[in-house]
């Protein structure tokens, strides 16, 4: 009885400090670090932090596995992968508590709140001004004989800036969107694997234009001291990626799991956010003064639920394939 | 044979199956009547069969050289077989564009001559630039290797007989080699077949290839089961160029031997050219990762901290993910070499044991790193991270130990074996006194080679070993995403420079165990 009363107890007391098990991209960690330790110390959870990789890993891990898997909370998914992991029906909807704090409705991924936004960063495109003369004031400007075989792009099938990119010259141009990728066509002078490839070859003067990030000029002036590259909306209109989190349906900690929802939406983790994911945070905040050197987009265009990211791959395939 | 079989099927397909099984054969269909699907199936056949071609056509004067010779030449050409497995893509990236990009070296020695600059890169003839710069050192580690084992004797006895040289490579040298020219372009054809970084590196999407497919549909659209449908595609084709060039292979076994040198100016002349052509890149990006082009100055003042104890974007300290990868490397090499070894050796003992023994060990080439890696998070939890990421370094690094292996071991004539089990010595000491010094050295070559894979792989090591063992790679790839590009670029070129130096101390060991062998015969 003596025995049992003691496996009992220690069982309890397994329970009761268990940790809550977060899942996210590896490129989080940093944010992870500085900012769970906050977390543990405001409210006694331990949380035990797991990264596998980039975000499509890991929803193909929690596939694998589904009510086997062990994490509690997953943070991570954009905008364009939500809709994969509602489809798989991984996250159960929560509102959190702050959540009257997001700076603008266009941030919400979902109506039913089964991801809630933590960051956001809008894609744009970056160029050397002193070897660009000719003015881009929009998406079809690129399109000019003058540009041609001079701008980087990503890849939409490796990439999510490639993705991103795509959607966006989606959402510009409706049902002229393969109309415009026949004409842009001829700019490109290679697409690469990813964001970093393309950099690398734009910084070697492979080509003075490339697809990136609006946050550029800050990182920048961060790293570099200088703004060493223009950036550019074309006119005004960004495609804007949001990283949300969510909780696994499979959660045995709900309770737990949703205090790191509503630390989310706190200053105390949203202060992490700029000079560790080179994103804008969703609540208003004091930002760095390296971000008076990042383009924020007038309007934000966004994605209608039907749009299947697939179909659009395979039409691009089409038409970069084409001779 | 069965049993190897079985143990390929319980490390590579069992976990990929019971993780993403394709219990839904919609799928299938779907997958493979994508619109792109053909074309991309078509231009992987074609580019593939031609980089094969060219790199055996680059590769074999100086698999010759190094066969032949002993001199630094030789040497160099040894290291630089290596290159394959610990040239990275990041490295190779900027690499190729010190050397054919728009403001690299070849351009600016045209442009001296007042020549207009070309556009090498983005074509592709530049994919083929890059899969002979990585497959050709093949031909010289595993042809050249075979070459290197046909006694003296046989050569002068064919020129005794009147034979000249070219009749005696084609008629003699390279009818004996036959099973490490098949075992080369199986593999060069396989790794091309599954090519991804240089394809899209040097290349671009325009040129992607079904690997790119596999790619998209498990890391970005998280479907996996369409993922494993695509890899089951690639076997299939791999298995069916396999077959195909396994049927005209050859077995023909000689006794072991001095090695045969001979000095010859031309293709001595190749070999250096061969040498800059393979090494020109790798001076490139090392010129690159310690000094900063673009802003004029060193880069050690941006690296520096790197060694000033834990670092916040990589989780850990440096030490700490060198010790990981030099742990689980050393621990790799040996249980890969030893199982490889194992293999071989009893594949001789079977009738057309070798040929299934390759087939089987291609199997680990279809799959992507990262695929494997999750099925072994999910259906291997129970084993601690450590031992998963050592077995997955074995099923990646097995095709090339085993075919390098297997070469070594088939082409052998060993009755002088049986002769001494004859004479009453036993199964340990034949392996003992034997066996094993007899091959010590091919042993250490397959070793160091597993090494080095596994200290360059990194998509499978970043889903093991995140948390608790991250490796250097590792660390390399978290400095990327960060932004910190100087400071990955850096430990880039040291991860280089370990694996160099690791292959160069081991390939004295070679040598010095191929002298007592030769002494001792």
């Amino acid at each position: 009885m003596k025995k049992l009363l003691i496996v009992l107890f220690l069982t309890l007391l397994s329970v009761s400090f268990a940790s809550l098990v977060v899942y996210s991209y590896d490129s989080f960690l940093p944010v992870a670090e500085s900012a769970f330790y906050e977390f543990t110390l405001q409210t006694g959870i331990e949380v035990e932090f797991r990264t596998v990789g980039d975000s499509g890993t890991l929803i193909s891990l929690v596939l694998a596995n589904r009510e086997r898997f062990d994490g509690d909370v997953i943070i991570g998914i954009d905008n364009l992968l939500s809709f994969r992991a509602f489809r798989e029906d991984i996250f159960i909807p929560y509102i959190p508590r702050g959540y009257d704090k997001i700076i603008s409705p266009d941030l919400l991924i979902d109506p039913q709140w089964r991801l809630t936004p933590y960051d956001f960063g809008a894609i744009a495109i970056i160029y050397d001004s002193s070897a660009v003369e000719k003015n881009i004031d929009s998406m079809w400007d690129l399109t000019d004989r003058s540009f041609r075989r001079s701008i980087i792009i990503q890849d939409p099938r490796t990439s999510s800036t490639g993705q991103a990119f795509l959607l966006w010259t989606y959402l510009l141009h409706g049902e002229r969107f393969e109309e415009f990728w026949r004409a842009f066509k001829p700019s490109i002078l290679t697409i690469t694997l990813g964001w970093g490839e393309s950099f690398q070859k734009f910084e070697s003067g492979e080509a003075p234009i490339m697809v990136s990030y609006a946050t550029d000029g800050a990182y920048s002036t961060h790293y570099y001291g200088e703004q060493l590259y223009a950036v550019l909306i074309p006119e005004g209109k960004g495609y804007v990626q949001i990283e949300g989190a969510g909780i696994v349906r499979w959660t045995d900690k709900l309770e737990e799991a949703q205090k790191l929802i509503d630390f989310l939406l706190t200053e105390s983790f949203q202060k992490h956010i700029p000079l560790n994911q080179w994103m804008f945070p969703v609540i208003d905040l004091e930002m760095p003064e390296v971000f008076d050197h990042a383009v924020r987009p007038e309007s934000i265009l966004k994605i209608a639920d039907d749009v299947s990211i697939e179909e659009l791959i395979a039409k691009w395939e089409e038409i970069i394939y084409e001779r | 044979m069965l049993l190897i079989s079985l143990a390929a099927v319980a490390a590579v397909v069992l976990p990929l199956f019971l993780s993403f099984g394709i219990t839904d054969l919609d799928i299938i269909a779907e997958t493979l009547s994508n619109r792109s699907f053909s074309r991309i199936a078509m231009f992987t056949v074609k580019q593939a069969l031609i980089s094969t071609i060219l790199a055996m056509i680059v590769g074999l004067p100086a698999a010759i050289y190094f066969a032949r010779s002993r001199g630094v030449v030789s040497r160099l050409l040894g290291i630089t077989t290596y290159i394959p497995f610990f040239f990275p893509g990041i490295s190779m990236a900027i690499g190729f564009l010190s050397v054919y990009g728009r403001n690299g070296l070849l351009n600016d020695i045209l442009s001296m001559l007042g020549l207009q600059r070309v556009q090498i890169l983005y074509t592709f003839g530049a994919i083929l630039l890059g899969h002979v710069f990585y497959n050709a050192p093949i031909v010289v580690l595993i042809l050249g290797n075979a070459l290197r084992k046909i006694p003296l004797e046989l050569i002068e006895n064919s020129k005794i007989d009147g034979a000249g040289r070219m009749r005696i490579l084609f008629n003699v040298e390279l009818p004996l080699v036959t099973p490490a020219l098949v075992n080369s372009a199986l593999l060069i054809f396989s790794y091309c077949f599954t090519s991804f970084a240089v394809v899209l590196i040097l290349g671009g999407a325009q040129f992607a290839t079904l690997e790119v497919s596999i790619y998209m549909y498990f890391r970005l659209l998280g479907r996996p089961q369409a993922a494993t449908v695509l890899a089951l595609v690639q076997f299939l084709f791999i298995v069916l160029f396999g077959v195909f060039i396994l049927l005209t292979e050859r077995k023909v076994q000689f006794e072991y031997g001095d090695q045969f040198i001979e000095k010859r100016a031309v293709i001595r002349g190749y070999s250096v050219l061969f040498l800059m052509f393979e090494w020109l890149p790798i001076i490139g990006a090392f010129a690159t990762s310690v000094y900063d082009w673009n802003r004029g100055e060193l880069i050690f003042s941006r690296i520096s901290t790197l060694f000033s104890g834990r670092i916040a974007s990589i989780g850990t300290t440096l030490a700490n993910t060198l010790f990981n990868s030099l742990f689980l490397s050393f621990l790799a090499g040996g249980i890969t070499s030893s199982i490889s070894f194992a293999l071989a050796l009893k594949a001789r003992t079977i009738p057309g044991g070798a040929k299934h023994l390759k087939v089987i060990s291609l199997i680990a080439l279809s799959v992507t790193p990262s695929m494997l890696a999750i099925s072994y998070l999910s259906v291997l939890d129970f084993i601690p991270v450590p031992f998963l990421m050592v077995m997955l370094y074995t099923v990646l690094s097995l095709p090339i130990a085993l075919n390098y292996i297997n070469g070594q071991v088939q082409s052998v004539e060993l009755n002088f074996i049986e002769a001494a089990s004859l004479d009453g010595a036993t199964r340990f000491s034949r392996f003992r006194y034997i066996i094993f010094p007899l091959f010590r050295g091919s042993l250490l070559y397959a070793a160091t080679i597993v090494f080095a894979i596994s200290m360059g792989e990194f998509g499978g090591s970043l889903i093991l070993g995140a948390q608790d063992f991250p490796t250097f790679t590792v660390a390399i790839y978290r400095l990327n995403s960060s932004r910190h590009f100087l400071e990955a670029r850096f430990l880039s070129t040291v991860l280089g420079l370990i694996v160099v130096t690791m292959v160069s101390i081991s390939q004295r060991f070679v040598e010095s165990s191929e002298k007592r062998i030769h002494s001792s015969s």
